[in-house]
């Protein structure tokens, strides 16, 4: 059940529940309460800049909310750890229904402010769910945590043409694609493919395919191939590829309040 | 690097799951214990009942009612524009390269609708627009492979000089598109698996699909198909091919993905096996091959991003 629908059950259930006992506590002739306190209770009390998503103290960056988790330290040493929720859709149902949509933001690049007013940078990569701060003074208390960089997901288009020969290579954004063997066979051609990543781990290549529908695609150890059948196997492959990068970008989100003044 | 690395993504991995749906339950449940409490106070009892002054607040956005002011939360994300129903997006680069011009947009889906069920991917027709004018039309749309909430639309880089900015992109066409989902039992003989029999499929009373060739090889797999009776508009076509045992049982799947949105009326696309790698066809007998046919409606639109704001990248 995602997010929304457990809100509306809850608004649901909440409802018919508060009314049926407010029906049994007031009784059709029971004097009403006075109003003058009820408000305050379903509107919020603080100006938050940016509307919550999902909850108030989750922040949103983009179409992602992080959602933080639990705060430790030792020695001087802080762990926090924060869960991703993506807000935009999502191509396919996940088993878990708590997926939820798909996630277009990863965080980067942190800054935590003691109370004392010292700022101490931390980075995460693409795969971590938590960020390791070193305090200089291990008994500093920890006013804030912003969130300064993180990675965009871009997808791009990308195209290489390399002549069929052993050897020759051709630049895609993110690595280097060569031909290590063309095997002419008696009623085919086989073109064996190594692609040499230059990027780091925020750039992908997704498979390069060919423009020519002649040549099929198949995968080996170690990279691909292409196989054309017959003997008159084209002398230049123009291959596509939709490539993909985490693009970086900054700002200054806040993602923790412990409420202690730096 | 091995093949298992070069098809793979950072959120490949389930590690992210939200604990936050409880919570908002929890939420819904207190909201709506308050808001039957405060609608029996107001409704059942008349003005002289209710005593003393109603406080306000000062947030915006606001939505006036009789005694009170309820904060409204935004439909999406800031910055967000409505692409269509439920679905919102934002440029977050502009990325001038040497043949092509690339606006790079997430998207959002509408507060408390589920992601999942979001009517995605939308592709369209896209205009870039100069300060003095000049327009030139996109060349195609691609989906994000490794996080399909973000697109991007290319244009060509020629018409215009190193230096020009932008200030605009407008959707002037989306291919809006109805989904049909089917699927067909096929035997299963041998790896590499090469279907024998090309397999039509009829769609609606108009529209049938055939697929010529479907290619099932130890890591990755293709499937040609052509769609009749969409007259020009075509449609985009996507293919999970699962194995099964003597038992019924699947040994694996693959999948495919729509990286380019462009409708057309034939077509090719690569599957790949879904992880975990390494994989092996050995005790397949059957196959099920599920479809799911997208048959775009073009319809004519008038929305725009802004660009000007937007950061410039190489």
């Amino acid at each position: 059940m995602t997010s929304a629908l457990r809100f509306g059950a809850g608004l649901l259930v909440g409802a018919l529940v508060s009314g049926a006992a407010s029906l049994i506590w007031f009784g059709p002739d029971t004097e009403v309460v006075a109003a003058t306190t009820l408000p305050t209770s379903i509107t919020p009390t603080s100006a938050t800049p940016v509307a919550p998503w999902f909850e108030e103290g989750e922040a949103l960056v983009d179409a992602t909310v992080i959602l933080p988790g639990p705060l430790e330290t030792d020695d001087g040493v802080v762990i926090f750890e924060y869960e991703l929720v993506g807000l935009s859709p999502a191509l396919v149902e996940h088993e878990d229904a708590e997926h939820g949509g798909d996630i277009v933001v990863l965080p980067e690049k942190w800054v935590l402010t003691t109370g004392g007013g010292a700022e101490v940078e931390a980075v995460t990569g693409p795969r971590d769910q938590s960020v390791r701060f070193e305090l200089v003074a291990p008994d500093d208390l920890i006013a804030t945590i912003h969130l300064v960089g993180w990675r965009v997901a871009t997808p791009f288009g990308d195209r290489v043409e390399i002549p069929v020969e052993s050897g020759t290579s051709g630049s895609l954004r993110s690595g280097e694609l060569t031909i290590v063997t063309v095997l002419d066979q008696t009623n085919s051609t086989i073109v064996q493919f190594d692609f040499e990543r230059s990027g780091g781990d925020w750039e992908f290549d997704g498979l390069p395919r060919p423009l020519d529908p002649g040549w099929r695609l198949s995968g080996r150890d170690g990279g691909f191939q292409l196989i054309w059948d017959g003997d008159d196997a084209p002398e230049l492959i123009v291959l596509e590829n939709g490539a993909f990068e985490w693009r970086p970008a900054t700002g200054n989100i806040l993602v923790l309040d412990t409420g202690i003044a730096p | 690097m091995d093949f298992e690395e070069l098809v793979r993504s950072p959120l490949d991995e389930p590690l992210r799951t939200s604990s936050a749906g409880w919570r908002s339950m929890v939420t819904g449940l207190v909201a709506g214990v308050v808001g039957a409490i405060l609608l029996i106070s107001v409704v059942g009892g008349s003005g002289d009942e209710i005593e003393g002054s109603l406080p306000s607040t000062s947030h915006t956005p606001t939505t006036e009612v009789p005694g009170n002011t309820v904060p409204v939360a935004p439909d999406y994300p800031a910055g967000y524009e409505e692409l269509a129903a439920g679905v919102a997006a934002r440029p977050s680069e502009l990325i001038i390269g040497e043949e092509t011009i690339t606006v790079a947009l997430t998207t959002a889906v509408k507060r408390n609708t589920d992601p999942q069920a979001a009517n995605w991917p939308l592709g369209g027709v896209w205009h870039l627009e100069t300060p003095t004018g000049t327009v030139v039309e996109s060349e195609r749309i691609i989906l994000g492979r490794f996080s399909p909430g973000a697109f991007a639309i290319e244009f060509p880089s020629a018409p215009f000089a190193g230096d020009t900015s932008f200030v605009r992109a407008t959707m002037v066409e989306r291919w809006d598109h109805t989904d049909i989902s089917g699927s067909v039992d096929l035997p299963f003989r041998g790896e590499p698996f090469l279907a024998s029999d090309s397999v039509t499929v009829r769609l609606t009373d108009d529209v049938m699909l055939t697929i010529p060739v479907l290619e099932l090889g130890r890591f990755l797999g293709s499937v040609e198909w052509v769609l009749r009776g969409t007259g020009d508009t075509g449609g985009r076509v996507l293919v999970e091919a699962t194995l099964l045992d003597t038992l019924g049982n699947a040994i694996g799947s693959y999948v495919s993905f729509p990286v380019l949105l462009d409708p057309s009326e034939s077509g090719t696309i690569d599957l790949r096996w879904r992880e975990p790698f390494p994989t092996s066809q050995e005790g397949a007998v059957s196959v099920v091959l599920n479809y799911r046919v997208a048959l775009v409606e073009i319809v004519a639109t008038d929305i725009s991003v802004d660009l000007a704001a937007v950061p410039i990248g190489r």
